[in-house]
C-alpha cells in the first residue's frame, strides 16, 4: 500500500499542545527551556518570539478597530512598563507589545483583559481580528445598522472564538460598512458588505453580500463573490459554516497552501457557496432558500471613500472624527497618552485604529476639531497627508520581526521624508498608497498597494546586498487587483525609484483626475518598465 | 508612447543607474557557474552534467551498466512493469537473471540507507518484481542502426559475451556468439545453482538476445574446434568473453588427494546432471559468491556436516568479487558477517538451512587415506599488525592446529581467465607473461580488431560488472568497425511538477524478500519466491528518487531563508559564502557563510538533499526549480539513426 499520509508536525503540536497558555507559569522558566513547538503555541495566545531572543510580542484583539481610551491607556501603561515604551498599530486594526520578557507576558494579558481587552486568537490557525472600516458606525456612507452586530456577533460566537482554534491556517474576516473599499474586503478571507434591496412589501430590507476567498500572503488572491444575499438572521450562521468548510477543506499538509484562499480557488466560488449551503442544512439552519447565490462571482467594490480627509464628518449631525497620522505606526507611549487624553476631552474616548495604521479620535464635536487638530499639531503629530505620499504603511521589517529580509522601517522613514518635506509635490499627486513589507508575509499589504515595495536580497560581488521588488498597480476596488512585479532595487535606490515612477506619473497623465493605478493600467506595467528603466531591463 | 514627452524620457533613460546588469545577461544556465547542470532543460552532455549524474544518484553511478534505478522503481510503484522491465533492458540486458542474483553495488550507496536514513531500498528484489509482473514477452528493443554488413564473432556465451553481442547487434551487425558448453549463459547457469537462479529465466532473457539477430552456436571450443586465427580471419572483428575457467587450487600438502575440487566444476556438475558425489562430510574453503553456492548445493545433496575456511589465494586479482583479496579477505572474516562479500540476506539462509560456519581458520594441510582425503588441518588465527594496507593481518596461534573430517573439500577460491587455447602465434601478442589479457580498459587489445570483454579482460568479478563492461566494449567494436563514435551518453533534463512522493514513504520499512519453506528447498526449488505487486509498491515507494533534481534560482531567491527553515537534514540548504570550482566548472567544495551579511548563495547541496520537496513547498517566491534528470543512451550520428521504441 502507498504510504498513508500522517499529520505534520505542526499539526500534531496543535492537537497535542494546549493553546490556554497561563503565563505565570512561565514566570520563572528559563527561555532555552521552552520547547520550540511550544513556543509556537504561544502564538494561540497572542504571543510571538521576537527576533531578539527572549524577547515577545503581544497583539491584542480589538474586533473592528475600535477602542476606549481608557483601554487605550492601560495599553500603553503597560508598554511603557514592559515593552520599551511603545504601541505599534498593525493593519488589521489592533495593537502590539514589541520587546516583553517571558515574565512579562502574563502582566501584559491580564493588565488588558482587566479592561475588557484580550490577546486570545491574537495570531495562530484561528480567526483572527476582525478588520472593518474606520469609520465603522459612524459613517454616512454606511449601509443599515447591522455592521457593528455581526463584527460583535463573530467575535463573541463560541464557535468560532473557542472551538474552531485548529484550523488549517489563520482565517481572516473582514466586515464593511458599506460596497466601498474602506475595508479591504478583497484581501480577507470573509468580505463581508451590507446591501440593501426592495422587499416585496416594497419596504427597504437589509442583508449582506458575502465574499471569501480573498488574501495576500506569499501567493495573493481576490476574494469571489459567494452570494449575493444573505439575510441578516443567518450572517453569522454563514460565517461560521465558512470556518467549518475552512477546516473540512483547508490542506493540512502544506501551510503555503493552506489558507481558505486556495480551497475557493480550487473548488470555484459556486462550488464553495454549494459546500457552505450543504454544512449550513447539515446544522439545521432554517431559511436557506433564502440565501442567493451570486450570478457573478467577480465582485464589483466601490472605490474607498477615505481619500485625504484629515477629518470626516460623522451621520450623526455636528460630530466628526478627527485622523491622526501615526509616522510607521509606532506610538511612542508619551504621544499615545495625549492622543488619549485628547481623544476624552475632544471626543467620547473612542478611538479607531485604522487599516492604514494611523487613529482616528471619534465623536469630535465640530467645533472642537481645529482645537483637538492644533492640538495634534503641536504634540507633533500631523493631521494631514492620508491615503497620501507621507501616508506610508510598514511591517516592522528586520527591526524586530524573524521573518523580515528587509528593514522596512528604515526606508519607510527615508521615503516618508522625502515625501512629506514637499507637500506640494504629494498633494498634486493625490490619492496614493504606499507599502513596505519586509519579506513575503506580506503583513503590510505590498499587493494591495498602489506602490508596494517587498523585502528581498540580492546576490553581491560577496555577500548579498538588502533590497525591495518593487510593485505596483494593487486596487481594492472594484474586482480588485494584485500589484505588478516593476523592478527590483537596492535599498539606496527606493526614494529614487520611486520618485522616477511618480514623476513619470504625474507628467505622463492624461489629466489630474487620472489616478495612479488608472494611468498605470492605461499606459501598462511594461511601458513603464521600458520606459524608466530601458528596454533590456526584463521581469526577473 | 503617445502622450509622453519624449525628451522629457530619453532624460530619464540616460539618467537610469539601476544595477541590474545581472539580468541583462544570457540565460541563467550560462550565466551561472553555480549552476547545477551545463543546460536548463533539454540535453547536456559537459563534464559537469555526468559529474552531477554521479554525485546525485549514487546507485546508477555504482551499477556498472548504469541502469536508471530511479526511474525503474518509480514506474513499478506506478505498476509500470513493462516501462520498468524494458528500463532495465536497456541498461543491464538480463533484468530477470540480476533480479535474483545481482551483487547489488548500487544498495550499497543507495541514499537511503546513509547515516540515519534507514536502510537501502531493496533495489534487486523490486527490479525482480518488474521481470516477473511484466505483461509482454518477450521485450525486444529496436535496433539503433539499420545492417552494417560487419560480421563479428563473439568467444563465450556468457554475460559479458551476450551482453557485447546485443549491443552490437543493435548497432547493425552480424554476430556470432561461440560457446563450448552446450547450452549458453556461462556462469549464469553454469555456476549459480538452480534454486537462485531457475534456467527458464535465463534462457528467456537469452532468447531476447537472440531475437535481436544474435546467432549463438554452442558445442563449439574454440582453439579445439575452430582456431582463433581462422575465426578472425573469417569476421570483421573478434570478442574474446571467455570468462574465468582456470582455477585457483590451494598449493597444500595432500593437494593430489581424491574429493578436493574446485567449487565452480562442482557446481557446473550439479547444475548439469542434478548430482555429484560428495560423501558426507563436505568442508567449503572461500567466502564468496560461489563458497556459499557450494555450500548450500551441497547440503542439499545430502552432506551432513559443512565447514568453511579462510584460506590465501595467491596470484587471485585485486577487487574480484568471488575471491577477494588476502586483506579483503581479512577485514571480512575479522569483523563481521555484514562485510563479507555475499549476497545480502544469503548469510541469513545460511543460518535457515543449517549449515555452520567458521571464522579466523586457515587450511594447512589435507589429510588421506588411500589417496581419497578425509580430512582438513586447520589452523586458527588471531588478529595481528596491520599489513601495508593498514589493514589487521591474521596471524596463526600457535598450537591451535585442529583437523576436520572431510569426503569432499570445495575450493571456492576464485578462478582465472585461460589463455591457453589461443593459437600460438596470437598468443604471444594477446597475453602477458602472466597468462592475463593484454588489454585496456575499454577492451582493445595489441591487435585492432580483437576485443576482451567482461571477466576475461578483468578477471572474475560479478555479472553485472561483466555486463557493464561488455557494453563498453561492444561502443569500442562499434566504433573500430564503423569509424566514428556511434553510440553516446547525454543527461536529459526536463521540468517536473512533483516527484510523486509523500514524506511518509521514507518512515516505509524495507520489505522483506517471501522465502519458501526450508522443507520444501531442493536443488530446483526457488528460494526467494519474489515479491507480488503489494509489496513491489511497498517497496519501490522508499525510493528518495534522487534522479530529481532541486535547485535554487539564484535571480529570484530574496534570502528569506524559508527554505532553511523547513529543510530535513544539517546541510541540505546551505548559506554560501562561496563556491568552490574545477577547472571543468564542476562544484567540488563550498565554504559556508558565516552570518547574514557573507551569504552570497543559498544553496541546495543537491548530494545531501533527499528530494523531500519541502524547500519548493516553503519558497514564497517560486525560486526552486523541480527537474528530472536521466543519463541516457542515444545513437549519435549515421543518415538511418533511429529513435528507440518506449523513449
Amino acid at each position: 500500500m502507498p504510504a498513508a499520509e500522517e499529520l505534520t508536525a505542526v499539526e500534531q503540536d496543535k492537537l497535542d499542545i494546549d493553546p490556554n497558555f497561563d503565563f505565570r507559569d512561565y514566570t520563572s522558566v528559563d527561555f532555552d527551556d521552552i520547547p520550540l513547538n511550544v513556543m509556537a503555541m504561544f502564538k494561540w495566545a497572542g504571543v510571538y518570539s521576537q527576533l531578539q531572543k527572549g524577547f515577545f510580542m503581544i497583539r491584542l484583539v480589538c474586533p473592528g478597530g475600535l477602542m476606549t481610551t481608557e483601554q487605550f491607556s492601560r495599553a500603553l501603561e503597560l508598554a511603557d512598563q514592559y515593552a520599551q515604551g511603545e504601541l505599534c498599530i498593525t493593519t488589521r486594526q489592533t495593537l502590539q507589545f514589541h520587546w516583553v520578557r517571558l515574565h512579562d507576558i502574563h502582566k501584559v494579558i491580564e493588565g488588558m483583559l482587566e479592561v475588557g481587552i484580550t490577546t486570545k486568537n491574537g495570531c495562530g490557525d484561528v480567526t483572527r481580528n476582525t478588520v472593518t472600516c474606520e469609520m465603522q458606525g459612524v459613517c454616512p456612507h454606511e449601509v443599515g445598522d447591522d455592521v457593528r452586530r455581526l463584527i460583535e456577533a463573530i467575535a463573541n460566537d463560541p464557535e468560532i472564538r473557542d472551538q474552531q482554534r485548529n484550523l488549517p491556517r489563520k482565517h481572516k474576516i473582514s466586515v464593511a460598512g458599506c460596497g466601498r473599499a474602506c475595508a479591504a474586503t478583497l484581501i480577507n478571507c470573509q468580505g463581508w458588505v451590507p446591501v440593501t434591496r426592495e422587499a416585496e412589501d416594497g419596504s427597504t430590507e437589509l442583508g449582506w453580500r458575502f465574499h471569501a476567498g480573498g488574501g495576500l500572503g506569499s501567493r495573493p488572491y481576490l476574494a469571489k463573490v459567494v452570494f449575493d444575499w444573505v439575510p441578516c438572521d443567518l450572517a453569522l450562521d454563514v460565517a461560521r459554516a465558512t470556518v467549518e468548510a475552512f477546516r473540512r477543506h483547508g490542506d493540512r499538509r502544506n501551510r503555503a497552501f493552506a489558507r481558505l484562499k486556495i480551497v475557493v480557488d480550487r473548488m470555484g466560488a459556486d462550488a464553495f457557496g454549494s459546500l457552505l449551503l450543504d454544512i449550513l442544512d447539515e446544522r439545521g439552519i432554517a431559511g436557506l432558500e433564502r440565501i442567493i447565490p451570486a450570478a457573478d462571482p467577480i465582485p464589483s467594490i466601490g472605490p474607498s471613500f477615505l481619500s485625504g480627509q484629515g477629518a470626516l464628518p460623522q451621520k450623526e449631525a455636528g460630530l466628526h472624527t478627527v485622523r491622526v497620522l501615526i509616522p510607521r505606526s509606532e506610538i511612542p507611549t508619551a504621544t499615545g497618552r495625549e492622543i488619549s487624553r485628547l481623544a476624552a476631552h475632544h471626543g467620547r474616548g473612542e478611538i479607531a485604529f485604522t487599516g492604514r495604521q494611523n487613529i482616528a479620535i471619534r465623536h469630535v464635536p465640530d467645533a472642537d476639531v481645529a482645537p483637538l487638530r492644533e492640538a495634534l499639531h503641536k504634540a507633533g503629530l500631523q493631521t494631514e497627508g492620508f491615503e497620501r505620499g507621507p501616508d506610508v504603511v510598514a511591517c516592522v521589517g528586520t527591526t524586530q520581526c524573524r521573518m523580515a529580509v528587509s528593514d522596512t522601517r528604515n526606508a519607510c522613514l527615508e521615503l516618508k521624508d522625502m515625501l512629506q518635506t514637499d507637500e506640494a509635490y504629494w498633494d498634486r499627486i493625490g490619492p496614493l498608497r504606499i507599502h513596505f513589507t519586509g519579506c513575503p508575509n506580506n503583513c503590510a499589504h505590498a499587493w494591495s498597494a498602489d506602490i508596494g515595495l517587498r523585502g528581498r536580497r540580492r546576490r553581491g560581488e560577496a555577500g548579498n546586498v538588502e533590497g525591495y521588488s518593487l510593485f505596483v498597480g494593487g486596487k481594492l476596488s472594484g474586482a480588485g487587483n494584485i500589484a505588478e512585479h516593476l523592478v527590483d532595487v537596492d535599498s539606496h535606490q527606493v526614494n529614487r525609484t520611486v520618485r522616477r515612477i511618480l514623476d513619470l506619473y504625474l507628467d505622463s497623465r492624461q489629466s489630474d483626475d487620472e489616478m495612479f493605478i488608472a494611468f498605470i493600467e492605461r499606459v501598462t506595467l511594461d511601458t513603464v518598465r521600458t520606459t524608466l528603466f530601458g528596454p533590456e531591463v526584463t521581469h526577473p | 508612447m503617445a502622450g509622453f514627452d519624449e525628451a522629457w524620457l530619453e532624460t530619464l533613460r540616460t539618467e537610469h543607474a539601476q544595477p541590474l546588469a545581472e539580468k541583462k545577461t544570457a540565460p541563467r544556465s550560462l550565466a551561472y557557474p553555480f549552476a547545477a547542470l551545463s543546460e536548463h532543460h533539454g540535453s547536456g552532455s559537459a563534464a559537469k552534467d555526468f559529474d552531477w549524474i554521479a554525485r546525485n544518484i549514487p546507485c546508477q553511478e555504482a551499477c556498472p551498466a548504469h541502469t536508471n534505478i530511479p526511474e525503474y522503481l518509480t514506474a513499478i510503484y506506478s505498476g509500470e512493469y513493462d516501462r520498468a522491465y524494458r528500463l532495465n533492458l536497456e541498461s543491464n540486458v538480463f533484468p530477470g537473471v540480476l533480479g535474483r542474483v545481482c551483487a547489488r553495488p548500487c544498495e550499497a550507496r543507495c541514499r537511503h540507507g546513509w547515516d540515519g536514513l534507514g536502510e537501502s531500498v531493496a533495489i534487486c528484489h523490486s527490479k525482480r518484481a518488474a521481470a516477473d509482473l511484466k505483461g509482454s514477452d518477450p521485450v525486444l528493443l529496436d535496433k539503433w542502426y539499420p545492417d552494417s554488413g560487419k560480421m563479428v564473432a563473439v568467444v563465450g556465451a556468457g554475460v559479458a559475451g551476450l551482453a557485447v553481442a546485443r549491443e552490437l547487434a543493435r548497432c547493425g551487425h552480424a554476430v556470432t556468439v561461440l560457446e563450448k558448453h552446450s547450452v549458453p549463459g556461462g556462469m549464469m547457469n553454469q555456476g549459480i545453482p538452480e534454486f537462485r537462479l531457475p534456467h527458464e529465466v535465463i534462457e528467456r532473457e537469452i532468447e531476447q538476445v537472440k531475437l535481436l539477430g544474435v546467432e549463438i552456436t554452442c558445442g563449439v571450443e574454440v582453439g579445439k574446434d575452430i582456431t582463433l586465427t581462422k575465426l578472425r580471419a573469417a569476421n570483421d572483428a573478434v570478442v574474446l568473453a571467455a570468462g574465468t575457467l582456470r582455477p585457483n587450487l590451494l598449493d597444500l600438502p595432500g593437494k593430489e588427494l581424491k574429493g578436493i575440487r574446485h567449487g565452480l566444476d562442482f557446481l557446473l556438475e550439479v547444475n548439469a546432471f542434478g548430482s555429484a558425489e560428495i560423501g558426507r562430510h563436505v568442508i567449503v574453503i572461500g567466502g564468496g559468491f560461489t563458497a556459499m553456492d557450494c555450500a548450500r548445493t551441497a547440503k542439499r545433496l545430502g552432506a551432513v556436516t559443512l565447514a568453511f575456511g579462510e584460506s590465501d589465494a595467491p596470484g587471485a586479482p585485486r577487487g574480484t568479487v568471488l575471491y577477494p583479496p588476502r586483506d579483503h579477505v581479512a577485514v571480512w572474516y575479522r569483523r563481521t558477517h555484514n562485510e563479507m562479500l555475499t549476497t545480502p540476506g544469503e548469510l541469513k539462509e545460511l543460518g535457515h538451512e543449517h549449515i555452520d560456519m567458521e571464522f579466523l581458520v586457515s587450511p594447512v594441510r589435507y589429510i588421506g587415506e588411500n589417496g581419497a582425503v578425509t580430512g582438513v588441518e586447520f589452523v586458527r588465527n588471531e588478529l595481528g599488525a596491520p599489513d601495508a594496507s593498514g589493514r589487521r593481518r591474521p596471524v596463526p596461534v600457535e598450537g591451535s592446529a585442529f583437523v576436520v573430517e572431510a569426503d569432499t573439500v570445495l575450493l571456492a577460491t576464485g578462478q582465472f581467465p585461460d589463455g591457453e587455447w589461443i593459437d600460438g602465434d596470437l598468443k604471444a601478442d594477446l597475453l602477458d607473461l602472466d597468462r592475463w589479457l593484454r588489454r585496456d580498459a575499454d577492451g582493445r587489445t595489441p591487435l585492432k580488431d580483437i576485443f576482451v570483454a567482461g571477466d576475461y579482460a578483468e578477471g572474475a568479478s560479478s555479472l553485472i560488472n561483466a555486463i557493464g563492461h561488455g557494453k563498453q566494449v561492444a561502443r569500442t567494436v562499434d566504433e573500430y568497425l564503423s569509424t566514428e563514435e556511434r553510440i553516446r551518453d547525454r543527461v536529459r533534463i526536463v521540468d517536473a511538477g512533483d516527484t510523486g512522493r509523500i514524506r511518509e514513504m521514507d518512515a516505509v520499512p524495507l520489505q522483506s524478500m517471501p522465502l519458501c519453506n526450508v522443507e520444501q528447498r531442493d536443488l530446483t526449488a526457488e528460494v526467494e519466491t519474489g515479491y507480488d505487486a503489494g509489496l513491489a509498491v511497498d517497496e519501490t515507494q522508499r525510493c528518495y528518487r534522487c534522479h530529481y533534481k532541486y535547485e535554487i534560482d539564484s535571480d529570484r531567491c530574496i534570502y528569506c531563508d524559508w527554505c532553511i527553515k523547513a529543510k530535513p537534514r544539517p546541510d541540505c540548504i546551505l548559506r554560501v559564502k562561496e563556491l568552490k570550482y574545477d577547472d571543468e566548472g564542476r562544484i567540488v567544495d563550498w565554504e559556508e557563510a558565516t552570518g547574514t551579511d557573507d551569504t552570497n548563495l543559498i544553496w541546495i547541496n543537491q548530494e545531501d538533499c533527499i528530494r523531500c520537496g519541502a524547500c519548493l513547498r516553503a519558497c514564497p517566491v517560486d525560486a526552486i526549480s523541480l527537474q528530472k534528470v536521466d543519463r541516457e543512451t542515444v545513437p549519435a550520428c549515421g543518415p538511418a539513426r533511429r529513435e528507440r521504441a518506449h523513449d
